[in-house]
C-alpha cells in the first residue's frame, strides 16, 4: 500500500515536472539544434516583453551570402545591401546579406541598384 | 433703372477700394515669400489648412532685409528668445533656424508656403519640435480583433519622455515639444486607418508597399516636416520584428503584433524607432548593442524595460535616451567598486558575490555577433549622449534626397558561436 502511494506520487511528480520541464525546453532544444547546425538564436527585443529571454528563432547563414544583387527581392534574406560606405542615391553594386533574417542589424538597403538608406531592423 | 445702375457703379467703388490694397499685398508678399499663397487663395486651392500671411513691416521697420531667407524680415526677427507675434519673433535674423530643430522660423511662425499651419499645431521657433503622422492597420492576427491605432496614454508616455529632456532651447525652458497626429481630431485629421487586406506590411521601410500607402496617406505638404509612421501587425517577417527605422530619415514602422495594449511597448518603441530617425544607434554612436553602461531606449537591452534609474544595471521602466552620464567600461580591467555610475554603486560584474578591484569579463554579450559589433570579445564600452546628438535634418530625406555616411558596416562572415544574443545576468550589490 505504501509502495504503491510513493510509486503513484512519484508518477505524478514526475508528470508534472516533466510537463513543466518540456514546456520551457522547446526552444531550448531548438536553440541547441540551432547552434549544433551553426545557426545563430536571436531573441527579438518583442519577445523579451514577455520575459522569456530564451524564446526567439535560428537564423542561419544563407546560401546566397554575397551574391550580387541589385534588389531585396533576389536575397533569400530579404535584404540587399552594400558594405562600402556610400551616400543614398548613388549607384552600387549590391550584395545579399549573410544571415536569413537582419533583426539587430542596421544595413544599408540597395532598390534596383540604388542604395536607398540606411535601415535598423529591429 | 438709373437707380440700379448707379447702386451697381458704387458697389463696384467699393470692391476696388478694398481689393486692390489686398491684390498689391498679395502680390508684394508673393515676391517676398517666394510664392507664398494667401489665405483666401489657399482655401480656392483646396490647401488644407489656413496659413496666416506674413505681416507686413511697419513704418519702424528699419532693416526689410531677410538675412537668413526664412521669411522673416530682420527688423521682426528680435533675438530675444521671446515670441510676442509675427512682427517680433525673437529669433536670431542670422539664423534660418533658431531652434535648430530642422523647420525654419518662418515655416514655425507663419505656417508653410505649401499650406500646412504649423503655428496652428503649436510650433515655435524658439524650442524644439518634433512631428509624426501615425496610419495603422486593424486585423484578427495570432489574437482576437485589434487595432494598432496608438492610444492617448501611449503617445503622452514618450511626448513626456522629450518633454524632460536635458535639450536647452532658445527661449530658456529645457526639453523638445512632440507634435503627433493620430487621427485625433482638430488639425490632427490626416492619421488614419489604412485598409490593409491581412494586417502584414509586405516589404519594410522603403518597400513599395510601405510607399504606396505613403502616397496615398500622407500629405505632400507633410514631407519635410513630419516623421511617418506605419503600425502594421507585422511586416513580411515571421519573426516577431518590433519595427524598423531610417537612419536619419522620417519613416519608420512599428509593428507590435499582439502587444498593442501595452502603453510601454508602443510608446517605448515609438521612440526606439524615432531615435534612429534622430541617427541614434543601438550603441548611440555604434551598432554595439546592450552595452550596461549605455543607458537608453535605443539599446535592446533597455527598449522594452525602460532604463537604469539607481546604477544598478537594472531596467526601472523608465522611458529615456541616454544623457552619456556613466563611466566607461574596459572589460579587460573592471573595477566592480564602481558599476556604471561610479563608486559607491557596484555592480558584481563576474557574479561571484565578492565586489573585486580588478575583474575581467565580457558584459554585454558572449554573442558572436555582438562581440564583432563591438569590435571584440573584450573591449572598452563608453556611454553616449543620445539627447545632445539627435540630428533633426532627417524629416529633410524626402525619400530619397538626404545625403548620409553610415558608420562602418560589419561583415559577419564567421558563423556566429554557441550562444544567444541576449543580455547577461548580472548579481549587484
Amino acid at each position: 500500500m505504501i509502495r504503491g502511494f510513493f510509486v503513484i506520487s512519484f508518477y505524478l511528480i514526475g508528470s508534472i515536472c516533466s510537463v513543466a520541464y518540456s514546456g520551457a525546453s522547446i526552444d531550448s532544444q531548438e536553440k541547441a539544434e540551432c547552434e549544433k547546425n551553426k545557426g545563430r538564436w536571436v531573441t527579438p527585443p518583442s519577445q523579451i516583453l514577455n520575459r522569456e529571454v530564451d524564446i526567439g528563432f535560428c537564423v542561419f547563414t544563407t546560401d546566397d551570402a554575397g551574391k550580387v544583387c541589385e534588389s531585396s527581392q533576389q536575397c533569400s534574406s530579404g535584404v540587399c545591401t552594400s558594405a562600402t560606405v556610400v551616400k543614398r542615391g548613388e549607384k552600387v553594386v549590391g550584395e545579399c546579406f549573410e544571415w536569413s533574417n537582419p533583426i539587430g542589424h542596421c544595413l544599408v538597403t540597395v532598390e534596383n541598384g540604388i542604395v536607398t538608406g540606411e535601415i535598423c531592423f529591429d | 433703372m438709373k437707380k440700379l445702375l448707379s447702386l451697381l457703379s458704387k458697389s463696384l467703388l467699393i470692391v476696388l477700394i478694398f481689393a486692390l490694397p489686398i491684390f498689391s499685398y498679395s502680390t508684394a508678399y508673393a515676391q517676398l515669400n517666394q510664392g507664398y499663397i494667401p489665405p483666401i487663395l489657399s482655401l480656392l486651392l483646396d490647401v488644407d489648412s489656413v496659413v496666416s500671411p506674413p505681416p507686413p513691416p511697419p513704418p519702424s521697420c528699419l532693416d526689410t532685409n531677410d538675412n537668413d531667407n526664412d521669411r522673416l524680415l530682420n527688423c521682426f526677427e528680435t533675438n530675444t528668445g521671446v515670441f510676442v507675434d509675427a512682427q517680433n519673433t525673437g529669433t536670431n535674423p542670422n539664423s534660418n533656424d533658431t531652434d535648430g530643430d530642422g523647420i525654419k522660423d518662418g515655416d514655425e511662425v507663419l505656417g508653410t508656403l505649401a499650406g500646412l499651419n504649423l503655428p496652428a499645431m503649436g510650433l515655435s521657433p524658439l524650442r524644439k519640435n518634433i512631428l509624426l503622422e501615425y496610419d495603422w492597420f486593424d486585423d484578427s492576427n495570432d489574437c482576437s480583433a485589434h487595432s494598432h491605432r496608438p492610444t492617448a496614454a501611449q503617445i503622452n508616455r514618450f511626448v513626456s519622455a522629450f518633454a524632460n529632456a536635458p535639450v536647452n532651447n532658445p527661449d530658456g525652458t529645457t526639453g523638445i515639444t512632440v507634435i503627433n497626429d493620430y487621427g485625433q481630431g482638430g488639425v490632427f485629421n490626416r492619421g488614419n486607418l489604412i485598409n490593409d487586406a491581412n494586417g502584414v506590411l509586405s516589404g519594410g521601410v522603403g518597400g513599395s508597399e510601405f510607399l504606396n500607402y505613403k502616397a496615398a496617406h500622407f500629405d505632400a505638404n507633410r514631407s519635410g516636416y513630419f516623421h511617418y509612421v506605419i503600425l502594421p501587425h507585422r511586416y513580411n517577417t515571421t519573426s516577431g520584428s518590433s519595427g524598423q527605422a531610417e537612419i536619419i530619415g522620417d519613416d519608420m514602422i512599428v509593428s507590435l503584433q499582439c502587444f498593442v495594449n501595452s502603453t510601454s511597448a508602443v510608446a517605448n518603441t515609438i521612440m526606439h524607432e524615432l531615435g534612429h530617425n534622430l541617427n541614434l544607434r543601438h550603441g548611440g554612436n555604434t551598432n554595439c548593442n546592450y552595452k550596461p553602461n549605455y543607458n537608453s531606449v535605443m539599446s535592446y537591452r533597455y527598449q522594452f524595460p525602460g532604463v537604469d534609474t539607481n546604477c544598478d544595471v537594472v531596467p526601472d521602466g523608465v522611458l529615456d535616451y541616454s544623457d552619456g552620464s556613466n563611466i566607461t567600461l574596459n572589460e579587460s580591467n573592471l573595477n566592480e567598486n564602481n558599476g556604471v555610475c561610479g563608486a559607491p554603486s557596484s555592480v558584481d560584474w563576474n557574479g561571484n558575490n565578492v565586489i573585486q578591484s580588478l575583474v575581467s569579463v565580457d558584459v554585454n554579450s558572449d554573442d558572436d555577433f555582438q562581440n564583432s559589433q563591438c569590435g571584440g570579445v573584450l573591449t572598452t564600452y563608453s556611454d553616449f549622449d543620445d539627447w545632445a546628438n539627435i540630428v533633426f535634418s532627417g524629416i529633410a530625406d524626402a525619400d530619397g534626397v538626404t545625403l548620409f555616411n553610415p558608420i562602418e558596416i560589419v561583415s559577419c562572415s564567421n558563423h556566429p558561436g554557441s550562444h544567444h544574443g541576449h543580455a547577461p545576468h548580472f548579481r549587484f550589490k
